[in-house]
């Protein structure tokens, strides 16, 4: 039996090269170690690699993700090692899908999973989905699944969902676009909470969105009502979103503004959300993400002498007034920019940023920081050569609520790199701060760094730094994390195949 | 032991073409992918390669140069979009940067297909670190063509390319003389 199903293996896989589609297996690899300059020298080894394969109206994926951290600190810093698949068949007009996958509808106001590289966030989801390409520009989507929300943050890997992996996540989208100028969509998300112990634990999200262009008006709105229930209690908790946008745009110029309110719509409340409606703030601050937040953001950009680019951004985010009435503390960000952008043909670019922003309790121990962030950039192209330099000075004041006197202090940031073609990028940058900050900084004023970046070939990228990273408080999308400082060396290398 | 050598056998003849294929190709292969335009329009790779070569170009909205190669690649495209041509300005920007990106290319009137590559998809599965980074892709999924940087009058240098890999223009077909009108001075 066994031979015979060699033979038949055998002559399937020699009779695949007849079939007229063809195979195709592409990939990346990226392999990380780090070693911490510590007293235990302690390190931290990473390969994620993606493969894609591909035959015909078939296709799939096959994920592997290692995270070594070395032992002394095993109990803060876990091993991880996943593996995910994706096996789709995908003709001209419906695709169905089963395994890893990442999901967005509308804006995510109803249901947000996504993928940030730079960032290091995976929230993918795991199970089933049909996606179907039907005409008048309408795309249906139907999915069920089991969320992963894998997080870096104080230089290690954590489940976010940890608890709640089991949860069951069942969605459907509807949009459509029967005329250029006119779009429409609807969606429906149910997720059931298997390890809450009240009855019927589970929260609908029922959702619509309209957009319409008008000449050089584009205008989006999308309508988003949570309904939950009392965790522990049972009962109705509802939750109600939405988001508007509108953009005018005539060339050399743009302009575009959000009006967003959330009021309890984000699931579950603390720690990772389910949905992950957008913020206006451009830096990515947000308060909680859409559990509580109320806000708006302006921004434009000019370019009224052709080399000359000029860009302004203003955005608030704070939470409703009954909430504010009830609270003893202030919480909300406010964040304006202006940049200035001058390029002479392609050989030189000069851009000059002054950033200002308050954040009332958005960090963890901060009443309030405020922060005005000059910054320089100047970029030089000669033949095969690039030479760019960035500066930047931020003078902040920051107050922990248990202070007489706020802190006062400034960051400095000084970047300089050379590029030879695509083949060698060197950077040396040195970060500092004039204050001795244990609780931020560990105690640390000094970051000098050196990077070199060596496209070894067409198909591998080996970038290795050595030195300071100041890390602090960043975000991405609404996603904040405490970046630790790092004092060490970190390799990376990227392969393609 | 035999249950290993049939596998082995198995693996080495479907291997054999591929790999007999492998020694043959000269370009690399483009990796397919699926992304919406700014319109919410879905595209894929393979189905622009139907109407002929494709030029994707990697750029964000702090990349200078990026949009400088976009705009000074305009007046190309005119000329040699009825010929086949497409370009591809493929922003890697954030999905929170979204609004942002599509209030920026109306800004821009660029005429090309305007794709977001949020999860940088794309931009991974092509190797992309320098922005901007552009491929010329042919009819046949092959990259033909890798130009990384911009400098004003590179376009000269892409435009030639892109002739290496359009159809012969069509030659002006000379219309056909008109039938003579009957003098009918000559006949009276």
């Amino acid at each position: 039996m066994a031979r015979t199903t060699s033979v038949g293996l055998a002559c399937l896989l020699a009779a695949l090269p007849g079939f007229t589609a063809e195979l195709s297996i592409q990939g990346v690899n990226r392999a990380e170690f780090w070693a911490f300059f510590d007293s235990v020298y302690s390190t931290h080894t990473e390969d994620k690699l993606d493969l894609d394969i591909a035959y015909g109206d078939l296709n799939g994926t096959l994920g592997m993700f290692l995270y070594e951290p070395s032992k002394p600190w095993i109990g803060l810093r876990q091993p991880m090692r996943l593996l995910d698949y994706t096996l789709a068949y995908a003709p001209e007009h419906f695709e169905v899908l089963y395994g890893k996958y990442y999901q967005t509808f509308g804006k995510g106001l109803a249901l947000r999973s996504y993928s940030d590289d730079d960032f290091r966030h995976y929230k993918s989801l795991h199970g089933l989905r049909g996606t179907a390409h039907l005409p008048l520009s309408t795309e249906v989507v139907l999915l069920g699944g089991r969320l992963r929300d894998i997080f870096f943050q104080e230089n290690t890997y954590k489940v976010l969902n940890s608890v709640d992996t089991s949860d069951q996540v069942l969605g459907a989208d509807l949009n459509t676009r029967p005329v250029s100028f006119l779009g429409f969509g609807g969606r429906y998300v149910r997720i059931n909470g298997e390890r809450d112990l009240t009855p019927k634990a589970f929260n609908e999200f029922i959702g619509g969105n309209a957009s319409t262009t008008l000449g050089p008006v584009d205008v989006y709105a999308e309508l988003c009502q949570r309904l939950g229930t009392m965790p522990g209690l049972g009962g109705r908790d509802k939750g109600l979103g939405y988001y508007l946008s509108a953009t005018a745009a005539i060339p050399g110029y743009s302009l575009l503004g959000e009006y967003m309110d959330y009021d309890n719509l984000s699931y579950p409340a603390a720690g990772y959300h389910y949905n992950d409606p957008p913020t206006p703030i451009k830096s990515g601050v947000a308060i909680d993400r859409g559990v509580d937040e109320l806000g708006f953001g302006v921004s434009g950009t000019a370019t009224p002498i052709d080399p000359l680019y000029l860009e302004a951004n203003y955005g608030q985010l704070y939470p409703h007034k009954d909430t504010i009435a009830r609270r003893d503390t202030l919480v909300g960000v406010m964040e304006w920019e202006g940049k200035a952008r001058y390029s002479v043909g392609t050989d030189w670019t000069f851009e000059a940023k002054f950033n200002h922003m308050v954040q009332q309790n958005i960090e963890l121990h901060v009443a309030e920081r405020v922060t005005d962030k000059p910054t320089v950039h100047v970029n030089y192209l000669l033949g095969e050569h690039t030479f760019a330099f960035e500066a930047e000075y931020n003078m902040v004041e920051e107050d922990t609520g248990h202070m007489e006197v706020p802190w006062k202090y400034n960051e400095t940031a000084l970047v300089l790199s050379y590029g030879w073609g695509d083949a060698l990028l060197f950077t040396a940058g040195w970060q500092g701060v004039d204050l001795k900050l244990d609780r931020r900084y560990n105690g640390q004023q000094s970051w000098p760094m050196f990077e070199t970046v060596w496209n070894l070939n067409e198909r591998n990228i080996l970038r290795v730094r050595l030195g300071a990273e100041r890390g602090g408080y960043t975000c991405s999308g609404g996603v904040c994390r405490f970046e630790s400082p790092f004092r060490g060396i970190k390799a990376q290398l990227i392969s393609r195949f | 032991m035999r249950r290993l050598t049939m596998a082995a056998i198995a693996l080495a003849l479907a291997a054999g073409p591929c790999l007999a294929a492998a020694e043959t190709e000269k370009y690399q292969k483009a990796p397919n992918f699926t992304l919406k335009d700014v319109a919410g329009k879905s595209y894929t790779l393979d189905s622009l390669l139907k109407n002929g070569p494709v030029y994707m170009e990697c750029w964000d909205l702090p990349c200078v140069n990026c949009i400088a190669e976009l705009d000074a690649l305009m007046p190309t495209f005119d000329t040699l979009k009825a010929r086949g041509l497409q370009i591809v300005a493929l922003s890697v920007d954030k999905p929170s940067d979204e609004a942002r990106v599509k209030a920026f290319v109306k800004s821009k009137k660029w005429p090309y297909i305007c794709l977001l590559d949020q999860q940088n998809k794309v931009k991974k599965a092509y190797n992309i670190i320098i922005k901007p980074t552009a491929y010329l892709i042919n009819t046949k999924g092959e990259i033909v063509y890798t130009h990384i940087g911009y400098k004003k009058g590179d376009e000269k240098k892409i435009k030639a390319e892109f002739l290496k890999w359009l159809p012969e223009e069509p030659a002006e077909v000379e219309p056909a003389p008109a039938p003579e009108k009957p003098a009918k001075d000559k006949d009276k």
